[in-house]
């Protein structure tokens, strides 16, 4: 069976819409850069002509066809001058997490035979050469910044700039060289690798092939409302499938001028300026941008309070309107002056003014998280995807959100529940597979097409498609009762004060949780509270703490069913970092690790 | 315990300088606090001693309140403060220097008594008894700003980085001396510093503050084996990177 052709606006290969598009819209801008408190921008051309000098100096490196090269670097121009640069080349695409930890890159770099890594700067670089002599593949190490590296002399290392100054002389004699790899490229290539986090063993290299790409190109204007000149804001890890797509692909496809932030620290003040039309993160990310404002209000004088509850209040029969499908019911002149006077100022302190598209996905989004948007004036609407379906799989069509659901099946393809409510996915966007792990690939894709997405869920009438949980993480209690705890995670990580937690219940008697308590805001709650406490631990242990945590998980308990009913809980009491095995380099709590880690602390609450 | 801070919070204008702090210092003891620039430690001093007023949390000395208190109050009770940059006279000689510090005494006996203990402590300022204080170097001046709160007859002493400008050398006397002062003396040593090497292997107890907060307390012994710390503070963590200093990586301290 030959598949039929995918392609957008005319081509088939994401190497060839690069082209097209730049030859569309030359010296408009493409990239910004905040440097030093300053935007540096790139035109199309400039985006191009970089990319080109980058993938020819690859080339006349002796980087063949096929090969892999990869990014350590926080996200900026140069992340993706390099990655499109090698992608036109065919050479593969790859990035690594610039919190990863020595041997996290050592394996990244082995298993792919990475051939070049590019470095952000010396701190980055010195992470890269204390694992080279384990890598006999790499042949170079390009680094970004020169900072700090004036006595650097080493044969393999070079910066960043003269290589691609390099590649530029060559692009005066070779630049139709670089045009036939375009013009080489074909849609069952593939295209990048993304090394899925691993919650579980060691991480692997998900194959997205230039077909996977050119489907989700095509597939962008469904689900994003913006046109060319709009902004977007890149701060999610660019190593992650659902950010390479936004920053590098959709923009391609949209037209978004895709900014970077001066460093990750300033994410919250760039949006703030930038105001993007179109915003993609994880609920947490909104969950932060709610408690900022709720926290905000606490301190604000009292007409401003008022303000904002009364707007909230006679907004919200309109909001359960919208929900329903149905017409908001008219709101008078002192509605419509209270909701202008409370949300248009938080849409621009949030830097939402122009966000036409909020879109929100990769774990579960508490439904009270959508009201609050919806309130202030934002759609946020929920999608599905995973590195495996090369981004998203389902999103919400706009105008049209219902509560606990993801959305609808992208068209074009296929989801349907199979066994023990696995979600099943055929379509152009399931990957090539796994990275030289022929075994995995077979258990996650059938022969038939089919992805096994490990995730549980169900498709309502309308044919919208509801995520549960992760088929492995489902927990049956001693009672015999099946528990998502995803579900019950999401509602307890709406409080402020609870970054993340973990619900344990395998074999039990009744359900518990460990929290990851939100140290930012805990802290101020102790300052206001006056309770006293040294460090992160004493924190932790003060009671009134725990009672603040035990007052959260009381607040979700009436909301659960009784057996999903959170009996008792543990405070973990390290700071953890993205540095330490217990969190994905998402954030996120590793389940397993984190019920081997803290066993004494769990077998704690279930006494015998 | 003789000093026992609970929750105070300080305010300069719009900005939060100490954003709920709490310590003690046990009698006897040395406690020493570090922390970067700008992270509160001077802050914390002043608002201990009198000269600015905390906007919430109590200071308990001898188990009685002392927050808020006038300084020459809260120094009349005992709480003496060696501001930073050592702030002697200069136009007074040593001696009348140290007599400024007994101000507030009446027992000439005993006030004799502590100036043969600063003349034992440091015999320069005995040479220099008649000099002008401020043709002093910095060291002896730090010695002068010592022997003067001394006089006082403190039962906590506070040290605002004692070492500021002086040689590796004077620093190891001064705080050698400060030991002394808590052994022969009895009194209590709360020291900020921002030369944390000095500071750990000196003191007893420490705490680590960061951007008005604290995030790390326990005895200096411990600290100083703390994986932080000793990359933060004490420039340890790994051999010789290619910038030529320590090599280390960009992570969150979590002070573990």
């Amino acid at each position: 069976m030959t598949p039929l052709p995918v392609s957008f606006i005319g081509h088939d290969t994401p190497a060839r819409v690069f082209r097209a598009r730049v030859a569309e819209w030359g010296d408009q801008p493409a990239l910004r850069h905040k440097l030093r408190g300053l935007w540096q921008s790139y035109s199309w051309t400039e985006y191009y002509a970089r990319a080109r000098a980058f993938g020819l100096a690859l080339n006349a490196l002796g980087v063949a066809r096929g090969e892999c090269i990869a990014v350590l670097a926080e996200n900026r121009p140069e992340w993706l001058f390099a990655d499109l640069g090698a992608q036109c080349m065919g050479i593969v695409g790859n990035g690594v997490y610039p919190t990863a930890a020595p041997e996290q890159l050592r394996y990244i770099l082995t298993d792919s035979d990475c051939r070049v890594l590019v470095v952000e700067n010396q701190e980055q670089l010195e992470k890269a050469l204390s694992v080279r002599a384990d890598c006999p593949k790499l042949l170079r190490i390009l680094v970004i910044e020169r900072e700090g590296l004036r006595k650097l002399d080493d044969p393999a290392v070079e910066f960043f700039d003269d290589f691609v100054k390099r590649g530029e002389g060559l692009a005066a004699t070779q630049a139709a060289l670089f045009e036939e790899a375009i013009d080489a490229s074909r849609p069952q290539d593939l295209a990048f690798l993304v090394y899925t986090s691993g919650t579980t063993g060691a991480p692997k290299g998900a194959m997205i092939s230039n077909r996977n790409v050119v489907f989700q190109m095509s597939k962008a204007p469904e689900y994003l409302d913006a046109k060319p000149g709009d902004k977007s804001l890149s701060f999610l890890p660019l190593c992650h499938i659902a950010e390479r797509m936004a920053s590098v692909f959709n923009a391609i496809a949209l037209g978004l001028i895709v900014h970077f932030p001066e460093n990750a620290g300033t994410v919250t003040n760039d949006i703030r300026e930038v105001a993007p039309h179109v915003v993609f993160a994880p609920p947490r990310f909104w969950e932060k941008m709610n408690s900022q404002i709720e926290l905000f209000l606490r301190d604000a004088i009292a007409p401003a309070r008022w303000v904002y509850a009364q707007a909230l209040a006679r907004g919200a029969a309109s909001v359960e309107a919208q929900l329903e499908g149905r017409k908001p019911p008219s709101q008078g002149p002192v509605t419509r002056l209270l909701t202008r006077l409370a949300f248009r100022n938080i849409r621009i302190f949030l830097g939402l003014q122009n966000c036409r598209s909020a879109l929100t996905g990769a774990a579960p989004v508490p439904p009270d998280l959508i009201r609050w948007f919806l309130s202030i004036g934002i759609e946020l609407r929920e999608a599905f995807g995973m590195t495996e379906t090369a981004g998203f799989a389902a999103s919400t069509p706009k105008g049209a959100i219902r509560l606990g659901w993801a959305g609808t099946p992208a068209g074009g393809t296929e989801i349907r529940i199979g066994d023990a409510g696995e979600i099943l996915i055929r379509g152009d966007n399931v990957f090539a597979g796994y990275w030289r792990n022929a075994e995995k690939t077979a258990e996650t894709v059938t022969a038939d097409g089919w992805l096994h997405t490990g995730d549980c869920g169900e498709i309502s009438a309308e044919g919208y498609l509801a995520i549960r949980d992760r088929i492995k993480d489902i927990i049956i209690t001693a009672g015999g009762k099946n528990i998502t705890p995803t579900q019950i995670e999401s509602q307890l990580k709406f409080s402020p004060y609870i970054t993340d937690a973990v619900v344990i219940g395998e074999g039990k008697r009744f359900i518990t949780a460990l929290v990851m308590i939100d140290l930012e805001h805990v802290a101020r709650f102790a300052q206001d509270q006056a309770i006293p406490y040294t460090d992160f631990a004493s924190l932790t242990r003060a009671p009134a703490v725990v009672d603040l945590i035990r007052g959260e998980i009381e607040a979700v308990n009436p909301r659960l069913a009784r057996v999903e009913q959170i009996k008792n809980f543990r405070i973990i009491d390290q700071l953890l970092t993205a540095e330490d095995e217990e969190l994905t380099p998402t954030m996120k709590l590793k389940r397993k690790v984190i019920a081997q880690k803290y066993a004494t602390l769990i077998n704690g609450m279930y006494p015998s | 315990m003789l000093l026992d801070v609970q929750n105070l919070e300080t305010w300069y204008g719009p900005i939060a300088a100490m954003k709920g702090v709490n310590l003690t210092v046990a009698e006897g003891r040395i406690t020493a606090v570090l922390g970067a620039n700008g992270a509160g430690k001077t802050t914390l001093l002043n608002t201990l001693a009198g000269v600015v007023d905390p906007f919430k949390g109590k200071v308990l000395f001898e188990g009685v309140e002392v927050q808020g208190l006038d300084a020459d109050a809260v120094a009349r009770r005992g709480l003496v403060l060696v501001p930073e940059g050592r702030q002697v006279y200069p136009f007074l000689s040593v001696r009348d220097n140290l007599m400024m510090g007994a101000f507030a005494r009446r027992d000439r006996d005993a006030i004799a008594r502590d100036i043969e203990r600063v003349h034992q402590w440091f015999p320069r300022l005995k040479e220099r008894d008649t000099q002008h204080a401020g043709l002093l170097s910095g060291g002896e001046q730090q010695m002068v700003a010592i022997g003067r709160a001394y006089l006082s007859a403190p039962k906590l002493l506070m040290l605002d980085e004692p070492s500021l400008g002086l040689s590796p050398m004077l620093t190891q006397e001064i705080f050698t001396i400060i030991r002394r002062i808590r052994d022969e003396t009895g009194t209590a040593v709360l020291v900020v510093e921002q030369n944390a090497a000095v500071a750990l292997k000196h003191g007893d107890d420490g705490y680590i503050m960061e951007l008005g907060r604290i995030v790390a307390a326990d005895t200096c012994a411990a600290l100083s084996e703390k994986e932080d710390v000793r990359e933060a503070y004490l420039g340890g963590g790994g051999g010789e990177g290619l910038s030529g200093t320590a090599q280390r990586w960009k992570r969150r301290k979590t002070w573990r």
